[in-house]
């Protein structure tokens, strides 16, 4: 409803100042319509990966908790799963695809936003076209997008707050601020790496700012000072809130860096000692030399805006920073990063002869990516279960013993979720398990014949599924064994019905 | 008596018309000069060259009437001198005396003496006869001073009557005077008694359910000012009012402007009121300045006649009677203004010197149905402790984002205590303010929605003082808290009429900031007591009061809540370049306390003494002296 007074409001002279401004000219429901659009492409490679049978580890933690809290009826239950954003968007229809269209469509808000920000580049809208498609049509691109909710999510909610942290610092934008700070708030509950970003924007700050001719007065000190505050406060604020809930609700205010599917503590990289760590730095620079656009953006800043050249720097430097310090930062989360970073730091107004060697510059990261994260496990199954459209018999094993157990009657089956997490995922239901969680897990560790009908173990699961660790040599005492799919064995109570005979 | 030079059957009406300066000029009141300064203002203004002489302080206002009276050829009275005949006064309507600026003085068989300071004419003539029949008008001339002076002494019980009781009787469910009706009372008993069952038979339910209901109230509170801060912050950069529209104003489209300043044992500081009010910028013949000295005052008097204030300023002494509260005095200020605009403006109070033309221009360009708009109040003591920062950080963020964002959402906008500027006919529509409600402005505001009308905001500034003390502090915003649960009380009597008329958003929206804010507070201290219990003793004697869905909400409300508040704190120093105070935001929660302990207090006050006005000590800020560097001008 408009304002009685201000219906017919005067503009403060200056416009200069808000010419630049990104993202608020834009209502809600146009950004909403173009995220959807760029999202159908990413949903496409989603729903192909589904429908064979692919799930990543971390999307079967996230809707192994969601059935689990949403069986349970209690959050708690979830031993205050970090980080929860990912999950409580599952939670609303926890289901395995979930996680992939959610990402798709994290994904496709910041394929959204890379194509709107370079409009400022004033680039012919084909080379601009090419210079996206380069960037998100790569292997790297496609798996954090599809298989990568929790990261994929956290970039988007960067890359958001990055378009208002910027009208802030350079336009002094007040609700932008705000915005940006909120946001960056919000993406720690996404992934812990956002809050570290978020510390780092808040530290730029002074370097972001325009070059005021005051920048000696007080006044401007002051100013500087309460953008980086206005920054920064809502991540701190967040990640001390969580750390209290942690604290209040399992006595261990840090349980959250540790969580076994999306550690933010890297147990390799965190016990090694300080010395050795200086080895990775030497990985960490070719890593980042065969980032061909990054570099050439960085260049071009030197060229036009020096001024960018070192926050930009040290804004790229952080992936390599995170895991120098023993945190975890996935590869094609850092390669994701970097293509980001270079994109977001296009100066405005290019030369149209630069077109061409941007897309070329981008294609050569994205092959320079490729190769890198095909080395890693899961990507590379990922890849070759895309690319051969042939399904992992450990995958199809996995469904058909998920739905076997599914049958079973409710908390009759005894089970560790830090190992067993993929089977329960696969099973769209918590309620046949009977897991750490509930109340009466321990006196069904110590006498399941007591408790429950049946048993899953692995012999390959982590010391930390104690059900397996406790078993997996042989049943316990009155159960015999039902049969093994996919690595899992299944034990039943010698008096309890078959789940795994054929018929 | 009032017999003059001429008999008062024979009216010039044959001498040659001399005007009024020449004839100034001619008795020597006025030089040449003088009169041509006044000619030169008055083609500017278009205002009568009388009231420019007076408002330039070129000649006193006896001397003028006197000439007048000569020029119209009516004898002058003095009124303060005359024996005035108070049953033939009382047959007539103070208020429309006032406006007709007349004033019956005394009978003498079919004669009637009626003293006025217009140019006695036809119109004259037939109101007197309304009232009284054929009788003949013998015209006397007098100041409007007089007049009102007149009124004052003649109608003194009707004065205080209608300014007391006034919204009273017009419709009690209006007033405050009650401060519940029936139905409330019924409701409140009802209340308090399921509670005490409820904690006698059902205990663990009760406490889950007001443990619910508690932190659910919470959970929307923080959401709601969350939503109206951030649409304050979206159109931070729009202005109102801009300065080229306030430039484009002429003079002699202004109208007359009444400014009320109620005072009370504020001897300090009238001499600084004075000198704040003499830089309005708007012509001082079209300003009517109405200083409202309660009739026990006489230090205030003594000061205010020492300060020597303009010809502008007029002191009218409001009656003694309870209740002794500043909306009281106003509503006898506005029996008394003759501006088609008004305002009002505290004792310590320093507005922009546009601030008048920008209402003028406000009003022009707003709908029919904007009776009022609002100028921001801000501090000019801002940084002399670490109270008045948190307090100037907790007005600019109200005043700069939270009212801008009621204006944008089209919400009821309560009003500031200062600084309303309204148009005086819907005014008196209104019935004025509510002498009984201690935060009449967020009453009247209300009110205007309840009735259709809109209320606006305009972007200037007045500046006052912040409290620099804490017990001060405390005082003061006892009394509003106190007023914010009596202006709930009274617009919810008839809940479902006042939805039909403002809709449920509006409702909603008014319960919400009104209400609020004095159950967040109260809420406050009972529950950082039971978390900093749970903290030092790590016992689970609460936990019932908290199952999961509760327990959810209020870990929101304690992290993500009290978050959002500190964060929206920040926002406030941003619209006025303050950054030096944003930083002091994160000492919100400490200056939470100070409210929660006032609104107690007033919820006492409330039981014991509803109508009772906690008066705020001014003048005691070291930065009082206008001309000394200020700390708004130092930020």
């Amino acid at each position: 409803m408009v304002s009685p007074v201000i219906s017919t409001p005067a503009r403060r002279p200056q416009p200069k100042l808000t010419e630049g401004l990104r993202l608020v000219d834009l209502t809600w429901r146009d950004h909403l319509v173009r995220v959807l659009l760029f999202s159908l492409p990413f949903l496409g490679v989603a729903l192909l990966a589904y429908r064979l049978a692919f799930l990543s580890n971390t999307h079967a933690h996230i809707v192994e908790k969601a059935l689990l809290a949403a069986d349970r009826l209690r959050l708690e239950v979830i031993g205050f799963l970090y980080p929860p954003l990912p999950f409580l968007t599952v939670l609303v229809f926890p289901r395995t695809w979930m996680p992939s269209v959610l990402a798709s469509v994290a994904a496709g808000g910041i394929a959204w936003l890379l194509w709107y920000d370079l409009e400022r580049t004033e680039l012919p809208r084909l080379w601009r076209m090419l210079l996206t498609v380069s960037v998100v049509a790569t292997p790297t691109a496609l798996y954090l997008a599809t298989q990568a909710y929790p990261e994929v999510l956290a970039l988007h909610l960067v890359v958001v707050a990055w378009h208002y942290y910027w009208n802030f610092v350079r336009y002094g934008h007040t609700f932008s601020g705000f915005v940006a700070g909120l946001v960056l708030g919000l993406a720690f509950y996404a992934n812990f790496y956002a809050f570290l970003y978020a510390i780092a924007l808040a530290g730029l700050v002074p370097l972001f700012r325009r070059a005021a001719n005051r920048s000696r007065e007080p006044s401007e000190r002051w100013a500087t000072l309460s953008q980086m505050l206005v920054t920064a406060f809502p991540a701190l604020w967040a990640a001390t809130s969580w750390t209290y809930i942690n604290w209040v609700f399992t006595g261990n205010p840090f349980t959250y860096l540790a969580e076994p599917a999306t550690a933010v503590i890297d147990p390799t990289r965190w016990g090694t000692p300080l010395a050795e760590r200086v080895e990775w730095l030497r990985d960490f620079a070719s890593e980042l030399l065969a980032q061909p656009l990054l570099i050439a953006v960085l260049a071009l800043n030197a060229w036009r805006y020096p001024r960018r050249v070192v926050p930009l720097v040290v804004l790229a430097s952080l992936p390599s920073l995170i895991r120098l310090v023993g945190l975890t930062y996935s590869l094609p989360l850092a390669l994701g990063t970097y293509t980001l970073i270079a994109l977001l730091a296009l100066p405005e107004r290019l030369p149209r002869w630069i077109a061409p060697l941007l897309v070329i510059f981008a294609i050569l990261q994205g092959i320079s990516g490729t190769t890198l994260v095909l080395r890693e496990g899961e990507v590379s199954q990922w890849e070759r279960v895309l690319t051969t459209e042939q399904v992992r018999t450990s995958d199809l094993e996995e469904r058909a013993l998920a739905v076997a157990l599914r049958q079973a009657p409710p908390r009759s089956i005894l089970a560790d979720d830090r190992g067993a997490y993929r089977i329960i995922a696969r099973a769209e239901s918590a309620r046949p398990f009977l897991l750490p969680a509930d109340e009466d897990f321990t006196a069904a560790l110590a006498s399941p014949a007591d408790r429950v009908r049946y048993v899953l173990v692995s012999r390959s699961a982590p010391e930390s599924d104690v059900v397996s660790a406790q078993f997996r040599q042989g049943p316990p005492a009155g159960f015999v064994v039902d049969g093994s799919r996919a690595g899992w064995i299944v034990y039943r109570r010698i008096d309890a019905p078959s789940l795994l005979a054929t018929p | 008596m009032f017999v003059r030079s001429r008999p008062t059957s024979s009216p010039v009406s044959t001498r040659r018309r001399e005007r009024l300066g020449e004839a100034l000029v001619a008795r020597g009141f006025l030089t040449q000069q003088d009169l041509d300064r006044a000619l030169e203002y008055q083609r500017r203004t278009g205002d009568r060259i009388g009231r420019i002489l007076i408002a330039l302080g070129l000649i006193r206002r006896r001397q003028l009437y006197h000439v007048l009276a000569e020029l119209w050829g009516y004898p002058f009275v003095d009124l303060l001198q005359e024996p005035l005949d108070s049953r033939l006064a009382r047959l007539f309507d103070p208020a429309e005396l006032v406006q007709r600026r007349c004033f019956p003085v005394r009978r003498h068989g079919s004669e009637i003496f009626v003293a006025t300071a217009e140019q006695p004419s036809a119109e004259l003539e037939e109101f007197i006869r309304g009232v009284l029949g054929p009788v003949t008008v013998r015209p006397l001339v007098t100041t409007e001073w007089d007049i009102d002076y007149a009124i004052r002494t003649v109608f003194r019980d009707v004065v205080l009557d209608r300014a007391a009781l006034g919204l009273y009787f017009r419709n009690p469910d209006e007033s405050a005077r009650q401060v519940l009706i029936g139905w409330q009372k019924v409701v409140l008993a009802s209340v308090i008694l399921g509670v005490i069952l409820g904690f006698l038979f059902a205990p663990r339910v009760t406490a889950v359910a007001l443990s619910a209901l508690v932190n659910g109230t919470l959970f929307i509170f923080v959401i709601f000012h969350f939503i109206v801060a951030m649409a304050g912050a979206r159109h931070e950069h729009e202005q109102a009012i801009s300065d080229e529209e306030v430039k484009a104003l002429r003079d002699d489209e202004l109208p007359t402007y009444t400014v009320l300043v109620p005072v009370y044992r504020e001897a300090n500081v009238i001499q600084h009121l004075i000198e704040n009010l003499r830089q309005l910028d708007y012509p001082p013949s079209k300003l009517e300045i109405l200083l409202l000295i309660e009739e026990d005052d006489e230090e205030t008097l003594v000061a205010a006649k020492a300060a020597r204030p303009p010809e502008t300023v007029t002191f009218i002494v409001v009656p003694n009677g309870m209740p002794k509260t500043k909306p009281k005095a106003c509503n006898v200020g506005l029996l008394f203004a003759r501006g088609e605009y008004l305002t009002i403006y505290d004792a310590e109070d320093r507005p922009e010197p546009d601030q008048l033309k920008k209402a003028v221009v406000a009003f022009r360009k707003g709908p029919p149905e904007l009776v009022c708009v609002q100028a921001a109040l801000n501090y000019y003591n801002a940084t002399e402790n670490l109270l008045t920062r948190m307090f100037t950080l907790e007005y600019s963020y109200w005043f700069d984002y939270v009212l801008t964002g009621l204006d944008r959402l089209g919400l009821p906008i309560p009003l500031g205590g200062t600084s309303n500027h309204f148009r005086v006919d819907r005014l008196r529509e209104l019935g004025g303010w509510d002498p009984f409600n201690v935060t009449e402005d967020a009453d009247l505001g209300i009110r205007a929605a309840a009735h259709g009308y809109r209320v606006g905001v305009i972007n200037s500034t007045t500046w006052e003082e912040a409290n620099n003390h804490v017990g001060n502090w405390i005082r003061q915003r006892s009394r509003w808290i106190k007023g914010y649960i009596q202006t709930v009380l009274v617009h919810t009597r008839h809940p479902v009429q006042l939805v039909k008329s403002v809709g449920l958003k509006n409702v909603l929206g008014f319960i919400l900031l009104i209400g609020g804010a004095p159950f967040a507070f109260l809420s406050l201290i009972p529950l950082w007591s039971l978390t900093l219990i749970w903290l030092v003793a790590r016992t689970h004697v609460f936990d019932i009061l908290f199952p999961p869905f509760v327990l959810y909400i209020s870990l929101f409300n304690l992290l993500i809540g009290n978050g959002v508040m500190i964060y929206l704190g920040m926002l406030a120093g941003f619209k006025r370049r303050r950054y030096q105070l944003i930083p002091f935001a994160l000492f919100n929660p400490f200056y939470w306390l100070l409210h929660s302990i006032a609104s107690y207090k007033a919820v006492w006050q409330l039981v014991t003494k509803p109508f009772y006005w906690e008066k705020t000590r001014h003048g005691l800020t070291r930065y009082l002296d206008p001309s000394a560097p200020t700390a708004a001008k130092a930020d």
